[in-house]
């Protein structure tokens, strides 16, 4: 009975603390910011290299994932976001540079999700001639999934006059 | 010491979940989603009575606040929001109604946090003028903070036209 007892007290007294309790820790954040931002990155980063598995692995991989560009398209669902691929992967298309300016990045009080705003340089070619989104508004939803962060909403939008 | 075992059995299986294990599963969606319909929907219903209580209620209180107008304008904390009650508390500014359309609302797995995309029609009147949002596209993130939900990120954008 004592043996019992002591092993129901380390249990309830010595709990492993949740990834969601872990990283509401000051220096968690910190750690898990950068990886948040490094997703962030990857959603435009990956195009220089045209390394597309690295672009899916931050975007989430469901239906429920919700792209607004800043034209009127409106991409619903991971089949769809993939449907752009013949464009990024064509010899014509040839990302140059990109700069992410004002990232802001907050975390939810259980730390499994984060959301973001910055302001976005996305600097590409099409046949030679630019195609480029200077200045836009980018924010976001990330979820912690598997250990892993991945975008599951995201918005693109230029300032109208 | 036998009772002593009993509670600490008791004390260890008998645990409620914390907000950060409450998973999609034991979350009542339904409700759940009717509380953040109505959260989104004081963002602009509040203004045809100018109930500004409800609207601050709505939004959260504090620096880290973001919300994205169409236009060039970026508000940077609760404060900057509060600084436009001059415009809308003006009598001059005459909200007519607003629709929410498409809505799609989905919650974190942890069902602390909740975000949305839908189509917004604000219609509203300066001066007798229409002073309007149509075709807007809104997404925002929001929290569950105190049982209520508040917004703590919002994106209005019109379709740009290239």
């Amino acid at each position: 009975m004592k043996n019992l007892t002591i092993i129901f007290a380390l249990l309830y007294f010595y709990q492993p603390i949740s990834s969601s309790q872990a990283t509401n820790d000051p220096s968690n954040i910190q750690s898990e910011k950068k990886l948040v931002e490094k997703a962030i990155h990857n959603c435009i980063g990956w195009a220089k290299n045209k390394d597309i598995n690295l672009l899916y692995s931050v975007i989430a991989n469901d239906t429920s994932f919700i792209e607004i560009h800043p034209n009127n398209r409106v991409v619903k669902g991971f089949e769809e976001f993939k449907k752009a691929e013949d464009f990024w992967m064509n010899p014509d298309f040839k990302a140059i540079r990109y700069e992410i300016k004002d990232l802001d990045i907050n975390f939810s009080k259980t730390s499994n999700v984060a959301w973001f705003y910055c302001v976005l340089d996305d600097i590409n070619e099409w046949k030679g001639q630019p195609a480029n989104w200077e200045n836009t508004r980018w924010t976001g939803v990330l979820e912690k999934r598997n250990g892993k962060w991945v975008v599951v909403q995201q918005h693109f939008s230029f300032a109208s006059e | 010491m036998k009772n002593l075992t009993i509670i600490l059995a008791l004390l260890y299986f008998c645990q409620p979940p914390s907000s950060g294990q409450n998973t999609n599963n034991t979350l009542d969606i339904q409700s759940e989603t009717k509380l953040v319909e109505n959260a989104i929907n004081n963002v602009f219903g509040w203004a045809v009575k100018k109930d500004f209580n409800l609207f601050f209620q709505t939004i959260a209180n504090d620096s880290n606040f973001i919300s994205v107008t169409p236009y060039k304008r970026v508000k940077f904390g609760f404060n900057e929001v509060r600084k436009d009650s001059a415009f809308w508390g003006s009598p001059y500014f005459k909200a007519i109604r607003h629709e929410v359309r498409e809505l799609k609302i989905q919650f974190s797995r942890s069902g602390d946090v909740a975000w949305f995309y839908c189509v917004l029609d604000d219609i509203n009147e300066w001066k007798g003028q229409p002073a309007n949002w149509e075709n807007t596209r809104w997404t925002g993130v929001l929290e569950k903070r105190n049982s209520s939900w508040v917004i703590v990120q919002q994106h209005f954008s019109f379709a740009s036209a290239y």
